[in-house]
């Protein structure tokens, strides 16, 4: 029987894939494999095993699945409330350390021994993996030690914005339930130390060894490249660098990928044979490099693929076996699912394993060449390209066509300065050739990085595309496959089929890409803390924002509104509308004109901006508003901007009957100038106000109740929930979203996607707005 | 390697065999999964200091 590992592979993942999505009961699952076992036994040697082997390896799939949901429950969720807690555990992965000027951040997982609660004189036992944030901690525990660690343990924070990341299920995936963040010197203490004679202390110290060496032979700037790339450490790689990479297409040499590791290997293997080794002592000790590059490496899922498949290809060296390629391909794929069947819904694994099929079934040819050409290699990135481009498009919302040109050319560049940065790791210490080593891994590196930011740069390299549908992504599988089988089988009718297969598969491809995004109204106002950022769409595509947010602490364009705007599929905004010029609404403009094409700026006239980065710095035209001025009008609706004040704007937008006005800030003065805007503020529905601030809280409540005793919204939102403004809302009976509780408040007309039909009133003319919170779902309408 | 491959089906079999005893064994409880579940009775070890 070929391809064992193939068969069982297929039953395993489409029984984990059913569990998932179409629950049997436990007991039905046990009966029947219990119940087919005997006959599995009978039919050896049979045709029918086969079957019974894919059917068995489903229901087992199927018990996996289950069994890794019972791992995943853990005691010390019960904990995570948020209050002051002592915790003991031991220290699961190497401490990564992240310092940023003066702030500095250690970050590990512990497997959760016992826990004591602040107030308690009870030590309770709970077991569970937690996620450790340490802040400026005075130590840096060692892989494997015990600790005592005091600080807050939570739930990590659900997503609260559109195309958030879902920092919870990443966790979940990796088998860890809670974060723990602790404060200063005293969070962190080491109870005992780890013994000497265990394995993976001996890894982890020398992967902190490697660590320590990369830092002191390379520049700052490539020293998080090369954790990344050899230790799998990926904290210090900067923003800027990962971004041109995704942008780019070429991410997956950043982490750790399966490439690296047979580059590594591979070029390990043959060196030995060209110093005169024998074949099989040279597979032998490659075997053990591979091992040991694996468990350096990090061990994360890619790694383990190819770690795998090297590992096999090198035993069949060994043994004189025939090597089958499928089998240690999908040998590793059941593995590594049986281990972890959540891998199955892991980013990582998938791109893994279909890059490589693709790899190999849309360009199979001159495979074992050696031969290397230009033409080959755009041709095995465009294989990879198209294998994988749903998936890209399903996570990251990023297409891009650069991505053919930028792997041939990063590819070998790229490997070279991971050759020679290993090279310049083990050699570095000697005198002459270690200089020599440093500067050609320096100096391949460099010329890597100023390509990919060169391709990065240019506009029509990539773009952001909604995300397809389920259906879709099925199938464009379904057809490609289809497509591949017609084309390895000869059979009756088979040209037919293959031909019906490829335009099938053309215009699959179509479909998914010309999709355009809705052309729906849509508001969405995000969740930023206590900043207000917003994002208006006009029906044809007039995409406009509202703010930039701030760039420190953290960046909120980044973390809040790209993920968002690429989710929707926009490419270019109209304009950016700033309420004030205040840091914390500019200082996120930077990376917006670095990813996106901005049309201009707009800026309430009398305030103070930073002129020469505004006016040359982004390549994008400064426009100032003035009370009163139309910045867009169409026959649906306008945006004009109402009134300014000591550089701060009032917006307003008018979509069809409805009328949203936003607030820059709630001082007594920014109502009375409300206030001779009686004719705008007549048929008001939402009314944005901003974070309400401590200092100035009395006199706004006076001044809000007075406005909205001229004034009668029917929504009103704000970022942080203050009870005063929610009982007078109340009161008054008009709507009160904040986007802390309900995340990103989306008024849109797009019916469908957001709101149930039964939970509305029908009409062939009924027209509404849904008002629906990120978290909380639909909450209301708007007639 | 003649035998391996003489009687892969009967490896394989108990290769399955195997696996469904670990999985099935641990989901019907013979067998302790590696955390105790949510809301188990927690059990004090002693007062501290």
């Amino acid at each position: 029987m070929k391809h064992t590992f193939l068969w069982l592979s297929l039953g395993l993942s489409s029984g984990i894939f059913f569990q998932k999505f179409f629950p049997v009961p436990l007991l039905w699952i046990g009966a029947v494999f219990f119940c087919l076992l005997p006959s599995l036994w009978l039919s050896r040697g049979s045709r029918s095993f086969i079957f019974l082997l894919i059917i068995m390896s489903g229901l087992l799939g199927m018990g996996i699945w289950e069994n890794g949901k019972i791992k995943g429950r853990q005691e010390i969720e019960n904990f995570a409330t948020g209050e002051l807690l002592t915790l003991e555990g031991i220290v699961k992965t190497l401490p990564e350390v992240k310092q940023h000027q003066s702030r500095s951040q250690v970050s590990f997982v512990i497997d959760v021994k016992n826990v004591k609660k602040r107030n308690e004189r009870l030590i309770r036992r709970a077991e569970g993996n937690v996620q450790v944030f340490a802040f400026h901690t005075s130590e840096i525990p060692e892989f494997a030690s015990t600790v005592r660690l005091r600080g807050r343990l939570t739930r990590p924070e659900p997503a609260m914005n559109p195309g958030g990341f879902e920092y919870g299920s990443y966790l979940e995936q990796r088998g860890i339930c809670c974060v723990m963040r602790t404060y200063g010197a005293w969070g962190v203490r080491t109870i005992r130390k780890p013994s000497f004679l265990s394995y993976q202390v001996a890894i982890a110290k020398l992967r902190n060894l490697i660590s320590r060496r990369i830092n002191q032979l390379f520049r700052p700037e490539f020293r998080g490249i090369y954790q990344g790339i050899l230790l799998g450490m990926r904290k210090n790689i900067s923003a800027d660098i990962r971004d041109d990479f995704m942008k780019t297409g070429t991410a997956h040499l950043l982490a750790i990928s399966g490439l690296h590791v047979a580059l590594v290997t591979g070029s390990f293997y043959f060196f030995l044979v060209i110093l005169g080794f024998p074949q099989k002592w040279a597979a032998l000790i490659g075997l053990a490099g591979v091992i040991l590059f694996t468990e350096v490496a990090g061990a994360g899922v890619p790694v383990l693929r190819a770690g795998g498949m090297a590992s096999l290809f090198l035993m069949s060296l060994l043994f004189e076996r025939a090597h089958f390629f499928w089998s240690g391909l999908f040998a590793a794929y059941f593995f590594l699912l049986t281990a972890a069947p959540q891998n199955l819904f892991n980013v990582s694994f998938q791109l893994s394993f279909v890059s490589v099929l693709a790899l190999i079934l849309l360009f199979p040819r001159k495979f074992r060449e050696w031969e290397w050409r230009w033409s080959e290699t755009f041709f095995r990135s465009a294989a990879v390209l198209l294998g994988t481009f749903p998936i890209g498009l399903y996570y990251f919302y990023t297409f891009s066509p650069i991505s053919l040109v930028a792997n041939v050319v990063a590819i070998p560049l790229f490997h070279a300065a991971l050759l020679s940065g290993l090279g310049a790791i083990l050699f570095g210490g000697f005198p002459w050739i270690g200089n020599f080593w440093v500067i050609a891994a320096d100096g391949c590196l460099w010329l890597v990085l100023e390509v990919i930011r060169r391709l990065a740069a240019l506009k029509w390299g990539y773009f952001y595309h909604s995300p397809p549908a389920m259906t879709e992504m099925a199938a464009y599988y379904v057809l490609l496959g289809g497509a591949i089988v017609c084309s390895k089988f000869r059979f009756r009718f088979s040209k037919w089929f293959r031909g019906f297969f490829w335009t099938g598969w053309a215009a699959c491809c179509f479909l998914m890409l010309s999709q355009g995004i809705p052309a729906q109204f849509q508001a969405v106002f995000f969740n930023a803390g206590k900043n207000e950022i917003s994002y208006i769409r006009f029906p044809k595509s007039e995409h406009w924002l509202f703010n930039a947010g701030r760039s420190r602490p953290s960046d909120q364009v980044r973390w809040i509104v790209l993920p968002a705007v690429k989710k929707f599929g926009v490419n270019q905004l109209s304009a950016v509308l700033f309420s004030d010029t205040g840091s914390r609404h500019v200082s996120g403009a930077e990376s917006l004109a670095k990813n996106l094409a901005i049309e201009r700026w707009i800026f309430p006239i009398g305030g103070k901006i930073e002129q020469e980065k505004f006016f040359s710095g982004y390549n994008v035209p400064v426009e100032f508003c003035f009370p009163g001025k139309i910045i867009f009008e169409r026959e649906e609706g306008d945006i004009r901007c109402l009134d300014t004040f000591e550089g701060k704007a009032i917006y307003q937008i008018r979509y069809r009957r409805w009328n949203f006005i936003i607030l820059p800030s709630t001082e007594p003065v920014v109502f009375e100038r409300l206030r001779r805007h009686s004719e705008a503020l007549k048929s008001l529905d939402v009314l944005v106000l901003p974070a309400v601030y401590r200092s100035r809280l009395t006199r706004t409540y006076a001044e809000l109740e007075r406005f909205l005793d001229s004034a009668d919204p029917a929504v009103v939102i704000m970022p942080q929930t203050d009870p005063a403004i929610a009982d007078m809302l109340a009161f008054r009976d008009i709507l009160f979203f904040d986007t802390e509780t309900h995340g990103a408040i989306t008024f849109s007309e797009d019916t469908r996607s957001s709101l149930r039909s039964d939970a509305l009133p029908r009409g062939p003319d009924f027209e509404f707005l849904t008002v629906a919170g990120y978290r909380s779902g639909p909450v209301a309408f708007l007639r | 390697m003649k035998l391996l491959i003489k009687y892969q089906h009967t490896l394989l079999f108990l290769f399955l065999f195997g696996l469904g005893i670990i999985v099935f064994s641990r989901l019907f409880g013979y067998l302790p999964p590696q955390n105790f579940g949510p809301n188990k009775d927690f059990v004090s070890i002693g007062k501290v200091r």
